[in-house]
């Protein structure tokens, strides 16, 4: 690069093998197309391939909680233009959770694509699809709605109270006690909590309120379905998880899977929020009706209304520990609201312990539990960070203020008592999403560096405590300390399929799916590494249903991971092909059992992989070890597609892993408050980063500096506000406000890469952790510059000034 | 009604209503390359040049365009022959999604062409109106100064 | 959003005014058009554009610098007259204010004719004592603060003048927002004259209250004659929470308001006197 980068340090800690195409910042393959504003997302092929298509809008409730007594679409229908009208009562009443989700999913079924209740302002009634936008608005209007509205429940500390109006008293399937508005429950034990609390010199417990969030994609929920020649429905969705829409769409449906593909193209933006069948379902149910293409995309304010948030949680969190600091015992209680509807009620719950509290492994006694109540608000979903983000705002604030307590530097105390190389926690094992985990052991950290070159870095000592002043304003610096997973331990599969060409290059397919994320181009990189090649003599498809071998989706960290795990497989195992047609040209023994052996997805130094003690892959040619000949991979091809004992140098792979390696984050954020106003300025931010090996550096950089603007809005300015019957008032970008380019403030990225060895090239993930850390950390600065604990968040000027004039926390 | 609009050099002839919004037009007739995200003018994916200066093609009525010349990102450069901003952002790791990225780089283009040597507080004041929830904005700036230090020294379009 | 039947490219003043005049209450005038496609009143069905009759100038008399109605707000910021108008603030603000796509489009006839509660230009042009340029037939001149209060339809505003008179004063704008973009929880404008460390005129304007711009003469009189002192800033700053009029929206409680009217008397004193509060 010809700009020296000023905010970005990578680092290495130990070492790894020298690699030539992994490790370095290549161009991302998609790159000039966007770049060109190339026609590559949802609605861009649907309006050059469908330009006739069809176009929906969702009719949404008026009203928080109640029943559709009467629907009448009669005008509707009739007007010139409109070609279908969908409402419980002409579609199928298969209940389903919207959440996309591994089968069987761990929500409940409480959704149907109508339901005869709503229960949320903004809730689906109905959907109108005509020729036009403009018809089909003006057909809602037409639509005769009659409601018997009841009282609604607006508030998650209600919901469980007897007498609470029960969001969903038909009692769905795998609801935790739907009588009581409980969608999920949690209880994990190791030891006894309260008798070690009671049992500990220092005691701190605290209660913490997180808020409504949203996503905000740039690209709304777009999906559109047609019929093809065959009469197979197609589904173009902006979705960040294919075989989760087919799956459900098909069942809702009733549709069977032959008849169902779903591809994911280009998308702007998910985050989570696209981890959800949302929309899928209509469109393709429309274009089966109408035979003809339909399409829905959100508008803004559906985007927010309608779509999904982040759970809003209350987390009561209490530490016991010695006078010295040594936690004795963690106990988090954690009341989830999960809206209307329970889509990841369980899982999103779960992971506020299972990513949080294994962190202090040093707590001998640990209680995790929670309720996630429904209520008659808006509705959450996947959103990055996954429970984590709340987990760690309590956890994080409450260490600082047990440090505090014990007059202690809060860095201190958590070195004493973080989860180090070589150990567990008895959490991993206990805690998995949705059910029972998988036991871990980390194999790698840099997380003391990362805390000691983020300290030195925001200039921990020279200004912490030292609330340096300019007129009404004053300083402080606070930090905070993560780790999340990398896939979900032996649930998420990934596969990959790759054939060799004739002129020496590959065409490598796969499910995972490149959500804006780069998992297109760090596939390709991993799998260039294993056949020697540069990254032009990979070509890649993803995310098609019919094209391409399984994934789960993008989510829970897992592409690098898990689909790289796959693409690595999938490369030695092609590779290994190659190597047994160009043994034959050579006329040298090559032992089958080295060719079609398991291939490995860890690379370890010290044991290569046998086969290349025979054979490597050298500048597009084989170069046998034993004499030292070569063969062009492209004469293989040919020899293998035309000559002699003809077969297609071809594999699928897939992979599982029993592993999940944390990654690990230290933020450092430095802030002044105008005592005036109430309003904080974050002066400057590091994110000091372990992502085991930084497959593209560039792209890791990229990773975390959104996930850090996105996670300071969230402190700071980003909160849905409701009106007193729980519709939002707030929904546009108007007047919700994420973080501008003018108020991004100077941010340091110091990564240091640290080999994992189950990782594919040695890397673990990097896409959630990053949004962690803004919240805790700007808090706890907060803390440092006014001595104020502010427990509900986001900081906003008005809450701060409160605190400050001591009015309320 | 018909109107006129040179797009991306091209003198166009377009029939619309009066009320019709810019953006629509220009996707209906085929420039896709202009992305709508909020529709309401706060997010900045739709911008297009007006005469050279950046305006929110989604709160521009068509008819307000008539007799002018709009400029895409594709008027700006393309795969084939990409131009020095779109390079950079390549390069610099400042697309991740991008859908942000036509807009974004619109907008970069109209600063570029009337200050050559802009900092860092410059170029994000000439991108304000342009949100990106990827990638927290700091490698778009690194790459428009990267451009900016490439059309310098003349070594590139 | 009711439809629009024509839209009319007016080749002059007179032009506009006449098709106004004939069309009568159905009819509305196009400035930079930002407001078309989402507040559109249901009522008009035909715009009428002004942008080829001659209304986009800046231009310096005797009388001081006239802006022509259909000038963008970038245009205003790079003006070199206007930079050096009153410490430049009108140019430094109209440049940061909004954002990039909308300061290129917004021009400042269709921020006087909207005068939407949130709008920061109308606020400061007002306390730089500004007057509007109206046609009607003929042209007339009166000041734009009265103007706002009375709006007048069918008149054209022509331009906007500020005064000679004020060029020397020193131009103030204090604005409270969540985030760089976003419009103002709340707008405080000043300009201030001084003859040595007295002042000696001083137009304190308030907005996004959330209402509209108005000037307060009284929280003026706190400063005007008085020197340029702590203890006089901080006597208005006392004053000041108590009367101006402020409410709450989503953005912020009218207690909250009344705090930042404080703080916008105390960072009118750091500007004045140099001194951090």
């Amino acid at each position: 690069m010809s700009i020296e980068r000023n905010g970005f340090r990578h680092l290495t800690e130990g070492s790894y093998p020298a690699t030539h195409v992994v490790g370095k910042s290549v161009d991302k393959v998609d790159g000039y197309a966007l770049v060109s504003g190339a026609p590559m997302y949802t609605d861009d092929i649907a309006a050059r391939d469908f330009p006739n298509r069809l176009h929906g809008k969702i009719l949404t409730s008026p009203i928080a909680n109640g029943v559709i007594v009467s629907i009448d679409t009669s005008a509707a229908e009739a007007m010139p233009g409109v070609r279908l009208v969908l409402t419980w009562e002409n579609t199928p009443r298969t209940f389903y959770t919207t959440a996309g989700q591994g089968w069987p999913e761990p929500s409940p079924y409480d959704n149907q694509m109508f339901t005869e209740r709503v229960r949320f302002v903004g809730d689906r009634v109905a959907a109108v699809f005509a020729d036009s936008k403009d018809i089909a608005e003006q057909a809602l209007k037409l639509i005769k709605v009659s409601f018997k509205e009841e009282p609604a429940v607006l508030d998650a500390d209600d919901a469980m109270k007897p007498g609470a109006p029960i969001v969903h008293p038909e009692d769905p399937k795998g609801a935790y006690d739907a009588a009581h508005n409980v969608a999920a429950h949690v209880d994990i034990n190791v030891g006894d909590v309260d008798k070690a609390l009671a049992e500990s010199e220092v005691t701190i417990s605290e209660t913490f309120q997180t808020h409504y969030a949203q996503h905000t994609p740039m690209e709304t929920h777009t999906a559109f379905a047609y019929t093809d020649d065959m009469g197979k429905i197609v589904i173009v969705s902006s979705t960040q998880v294919p075989w989760h829409v087919r799956r459900i769409v098909s069942r809702v449906l009733d549709l069977p899977m032959s008849k169902l593909r779903v591809v994911k193209p280009r998308i702007g933006g998910g985050y989570g929020t696209k981890q959800e069948i949302l929309i899928d379902d209509l469109v393709a149910c429309a274009a089966i009706r109408t035979g003809l293409p339909c399409e829905i995309e959100l508008t803004r304010k559906e985007e927010f209304v309608s779509a999904r948030t982040r759970h809003p949680m209350k987390i009561d969190m209490g530490i016991g520990c010695d006078k010295q600091g040594h936690f004795r015992a963690l106990k988090m209680y954690v009341l989830s609201n999960t809206g209307a509807y329970g889509s990841h009620s369980l899982t999103v719950m779960s992971n506020t312990g299972s990513k949080t509290l294994p962190l202090y492994n040093k707590a001998t006694d640990v209680r995790f539990f929670g309720d996630a109540v429904y209520t008659n608000l808006p509705v959450p979903g996947a959103y990055r960070g996954y429970g984590a983000t709340q987990g760690y705002f309590a956890l994080e604030c409450t260490i600082d203020d047990l440090a505090a307590k014990l007059g202690m530097d809060p860095i201190e105390l958590r070195k004493k008592n973080m989860i180090r190389v070589g150990e567990g926690s008895p959490i991993f094992e206990a805690l998995g999403e949705g059910r029972e985990g998988v036991a871990q052991t980390i194999k790698s950290s840099s997380l003391p560096t990362l805390l000691d070159l983020g300290a030195q870095a925001i200039g921990w000592t020279e200004k912490r405590g030292k609330r340096v002043r300019s007129g009404h304003k004053v300083r402080g610096v606070g930090m905070s300390m993560h780790m999340q997973g990398s896939g979900i331990p032996l649930i998420d599969m990934a596969s990959a399929s790759i054939k060799l060409n004739e002129d020496g290059s590959y065409f490598l397919t796969m499910g995972a799916t490149d959500i804006g994320t780069g998992s297109d181009t760090i596939l390709s990189q991993m799998a260039a590494e294993v056949l020697g090649v540069t990254m032009d003599k990979i070509s890649a498809l993803s995310s098609d249903t019919d094209l391409t071998p399984f994934d789960v989706g993008a989510y829970a960290s897992s592409t690098t991971f898990v689909s790289g795990g796959a693409v690595v497989k999938a490369a030695k195992a092609v590779r290994n092909q190659v190597f047994a047609v160009a043994a034959e040209m050579l006329h040298e023994d090559l032992d089958a059992n080295l060719v079609t052996a398991e291939p490995k997805v860890e690379w370890d130094n010290t044991k290569p992989d046998p086969i290349l003690s025979f054979y490597r892959m050298e500048d597009g040619n084989v170069v046998s070890v034993r004499s030292g000949k070569k063969v062009s991979v492209s004469d293989v091809a040919y020899r293998s597609y035309y000559e002699v004992n003809q077969r297609q140098i071809a594999t699928t792979q897939s992979f599982v892993s029993p592993y999940s390696p944390p990654p690990f984050a230290a933020h450092f954020v430095e802030i002044e408050v105008d005592e005036l106003t109430g309003k904080v300025e974050v002066l400057k931010y590091v994110a000091a980063v372990d992502c085991g090996v930084s497959i593209n550096p560039d792209l890791v950089r990229g990773q975390i500096m959104g996930a850090v603007a996105n996670g300071i809005g969230f402190a700071l300015t980003e909160e849905y506000h409701f009106g007193s019957h729980g519709n939002m008032t707030n929904s546009s970008l108007f007047d919700y406000k994420i973080l501008s380019r003018r108020d991004m403030p100077p941010v340091e990225v110091i990564v240091v890469d640290n080999y994992e060895p189950t990782g594919p090239w040695g890397a673990k993930s990097v896409a959630e952790i990053g949004i962690n850390g803004a919240m805790p950390a700007i808090g706890n600065a907060i803390f440092d510059a006014t001595g104020m604990r502010l427990h509900r968040t986001p900081y906003t000027p008005d809450r701060v000034l409160a605190a400050l004039h001591s009015k309320s926390i | 009604m018909t109107i006129s609009i040179a797009v991306n050099t091209v003198e166009r002839s377009f029939d619309v209503q009066p009320d019709e919004i810019l953006l629509d037009v220009l996707r209906r007739e085929g420039y896709l390359e202009v992305k709508g995200s909020c529709h309401t003018g706060d997010c900045g994916a739709c911008t297009v040049l007006l005469d050279g200066r950046p305006v929110a093609s989604c709160l521009t009525l068509a008819a307000k365009a008539d007799g002018h010349a709009v400029t895409t990102v594709r008027g700006i450069g393309d795969q084939a022959h990409p131009h020095a901003l779109q390079d950079a952002f390549v390069k610099n790791g400042a697309v991740q999604c991008g859908y942000c990225v036509p807009g974004a780089i619109t907008s970069a283009k109209a600063l570029l062409d009337e200050n050559p040597d802009p900092t860092e507080e410059e170029i994000r004041l000439a991108m304000d109106s342009n949100y990106c929830r990827c990638t927290g904005y700091e490698q778009q700036v690194e790459a428009v100064l990267d451009a900016a230090a490439q059309l310098r020294k003349g070594d590139r379009k | 959003m009711g439809r629009i039947a024509q839209y009319y490219h007016a080749a002059s003043l007179e032009d506009a005014f006449a098709k106004a005049k004939q069309l009568g209450p159905v009819a509305a005038y196009v400035g930079g058009g930002v407001e078309l496609v989402l507040r559109r009143n249901p009522e008009i069905t035909t715009l009428i554009d002004l942008s080829r009759c001659g209304l986009d100038y800046i231009s310096t008399a005797r009388e001081g610098i006239e802006i022509g109605s259909q000038t963008t707000l970038t245009t205003i910021s790079h003006s070199t007259d206007i930079r050096q108008y009153a410490g430049g603030s009108l140019a430094y603000w109209a440049g940061r204010i909004a954002h990039n796509n909308l300061r290129n489009m917004i021009t400042v006839g269709g921020a006087i004719g909207r005068n939407q509660p949130w709008n920061d230009v109308v606020p400061h042009l007002v306390a730089l004592g500004a007057q509007v340029r109206l046609f009607d037939g003929a042209e007339r001149i009166m000041p734009l603060a009265g103007y706002i209060e009375a709006k007048q339809p069918g008149v054209i505003i022509k331009g906007v003048l500020l005064p000679a008179g004020n060029a020397d004063s020193k131009g103030f704008l204090w604005r409270f927002t969540r985030t760089q973009q976003d419009i103002s929880t709340l707008h405080f404008s000043a300009l201030v004259g001084c003859d040595g460390e007295v002042m000696t005129a001083a137009n304190l304007v308030f907005a996004g209250r959330p209402g509209h711009a108005a000037l307060y003469p009284r929280l003026s009189e706190g400063l005007v004659g008085k020197p340029l002192s702590h203890e006089t800033f901080t006597g208005v700053a006392e004053m000041a929470p108590d009367l101006v009029e402020v409410g709450t929206d989503l953005r912020a409680t009218g207690e909250f308001r009344r705090e930042l009217v404080r703080a916008a008397i105390l960072n009118l004193e750091e500007h004045m006197t140099g001194v951090a509060q």
